[in-house]
C-alpha cells in the first residue's frame, strides 16, 4: 500500500468513526441548537485532530511519493463520486429549507451530506486503488 | 477485481531484460512501483505517455508491451 491508499483509508475509516459516534449520540436526543454547536465544532476538531495524527503516523512509517498518474486518476475517480453525493445531499437540503425544517435539522442534513460526500470520496479512492474501479 | 481490457506482457519483459526489479522499471519510467504492479496485473490502464515510455525502457515497440483484448466487448 502507499502512503496515499493508507492515507484514503484512514481518513475513510476516521470520517466513519468519528461522525457515526456523533450520529448516534445525536440521533433523538432533542438537543437545543446552544446544545448542539459545541458538539457540531467538536467533532469537527477532533475529526481533523485523528486524521492530522493519523497522517503523521503514516507519513514516519513510510515516506510519502511523488503522485504519480494513477494517483491523480484515483484522486479525479474520488471527487467524480463525491460530487454524486454531495449534489443529493445540497438538493435534500434545500428541499428540508423550503419545508421550514428547524435550522438545527438543517445543519445537520448539511454536515451530513459533506461528510458522507468525503467518506464517497476516500473510500472510491481506496476501491480504485485496491481493484481498479 | 476490475480488469482493463489491456494486456501487458512487462513482467516477461522485465526478466528478459536482467530481470529488472518493478522498482527499478518504476523509477524510469517516473511512477510508483505500486503502479507498476497495478498495471502488470490489469488492475490500471497507463496513459499513453506512460506507456510509449515502457516500451521505450525495453526498446520494443509499443504493440508488444500491449495488447488491446476488448474487441469481443464491441
Amino acid at each position: 500500500m502507499t502512503f496515499r491508499e493508507k492515507s484514503a483509508l484512514a481518513t475513510a475509516l476516521t470520517l466513519s468513526l468519528v461522525y457515526g459516534l456523533y450520529a448516534w449520540r445525536a440521533w433523538g436526543a432533542g438537543l437545543t441548537r446552544a446544545e448542539a454547536i459545541p458538539g457540531m465544532v467538536g467533532v469537527v476538531l477532533a475529526q481533523a485532530i485523528v486524521v492530522v495524527v493519523a497522517h503523521i503516523a503514516l507519513a514516519i512509517h513510510r515516506r510519502p511519493e511523488r503522485p504519480d498518474e494513477r494517483d491523480q486518476a484515483a484522486a479525479l475517480h474520488g471527487l467524480r463520486n463525491a460530487y454524486y453525493v454531495l449534489l443529493t445531499g445540497a438538493v435534500g437540503v434545500l428541499w428540508l429549507s423550503l419545508c421550514d425544517t428547524p435550522g438545527l435539522t438543517v445543519a445537520h442534513a448539511m454536515l451530513a451530506s459533506v461528510v458522507l460526500a468525503e467518506i464517497v470520496r476516500h473510500a472510491s479512492q481506496v476501491l480504485f486503488y485496491r481493484w481498479g474501479y | 477485481m476490475g480488469q482493463t481490457p489491456i494486456r501487458n506482457t512487462i513482467r516477461t519483459l522485465r526478466f528478459q531484460n536482467g530481470e529488472m526489479t518493478q522498482q527499478a522499471l518504476a523509477d524510469r519510467v517516473g511512477l510508483t512501483r505500486q503502479t507498476i504492479i497495478a498495471i502488470e496485473q490489469g488492475r490500471y490502464s497507463p496513459s499513453l505517455e506512460a506507456a510509449f515510455r515502457i516500451a521505450s525502457v525495453f526498446g520494443v515497440p509499443l504493440e508488444v508491451v500491449f495488447q488491446y483484448d476488448g474487441h469481443k466487448d464491441c
